[in-house]
């Protein structure tokens, strides 16, 4: 038994397609996930470990945080030449292990910094890397947890 | 970043200033923190 459909009942009308014509297609677009990274500062930087207390950090270095399994991954638009990338990251600097031996601070919050960093931004023309401002999140379990911008 | 397109791994560099923002019982304020560096990049679900 054959059936018949009513035009009038079709959900895809003339306009309809027409629209579909007009949308752009889809850029030119790839996820990518960080499988590794390092960073460093080459400048010190004064981190807060009380109100009124501040140390000098030393250069910091990074690298990804082996505890960060949900991070880690970005989205490249070759058309604009645009970047947007989440990375989960321990830091550690001199200033870090400075507090471990003055014996006053809770040892428990002196492990590596975690934190996760989103970077938005154009790639270089050579598309060979980049230049951000970037959001910084800090993540529990140190004396900066709570810490953000970008 | 070419390769990423090609589902290749790329290893790229990057500069990357924060303005870190510190919670009130720190005092508040804030500081700028440059890192460079260089990432491994592999491609994830393809290309779109």
């Amino acid at each position: 038994m054959t059936t018949t459909q009513d035009p009038a009942e079709l959900e895809i009308s003339p306009e309809d397609i027409a629209d579909r014509r007009r949308a752009q297609e889809p850029t030119d677009r790839v996820i990518f996930r960080v499988a590794g990274l390092y960073g460093v500062s080459k400048e010190s930087a004064p981190f807060p470990v009380s109100r009124t207390e501040y140390i000098d950090s030393g250069p910091v270095s990074i690298t990804l945080d082996p505890e960060n399994h949900s991070s880690n991954i970005g989205v490249i638009d070759y058309d604009r030449r645009y970047l947007r990338i989440t990375y989960g990251i321990h830091a550690v600097f001199p200033g870090i292990h400075e507090l471990v031996m003055s014996g006053k601070h809770d040892l428990s919050l002196l492990g590596p910094v975690r934190a996760v960093a989103t970077d938005e931004c154009q790639v270089t023309p050579d598309m060979t890397g980049w230049r951000a401002l970037g959001c910084l999140d800090f993540l529990p379990g140190s004396i900066w947890a709570g810490a953000s911008g970008g | 970043m070419l390769g990423l397109r090609e589902g290749r791994p790329v290893n790229v560099a990057y500069e990357t200033t924060f303005l870190i923002n510190w919670p009130q019982h720190l005092g508040g304020g804030s500081v700028n923190l440059a890192l460079e560096g260089a990432m491994v990049l592999i491609p994830a679900l393809g290309t779109h």
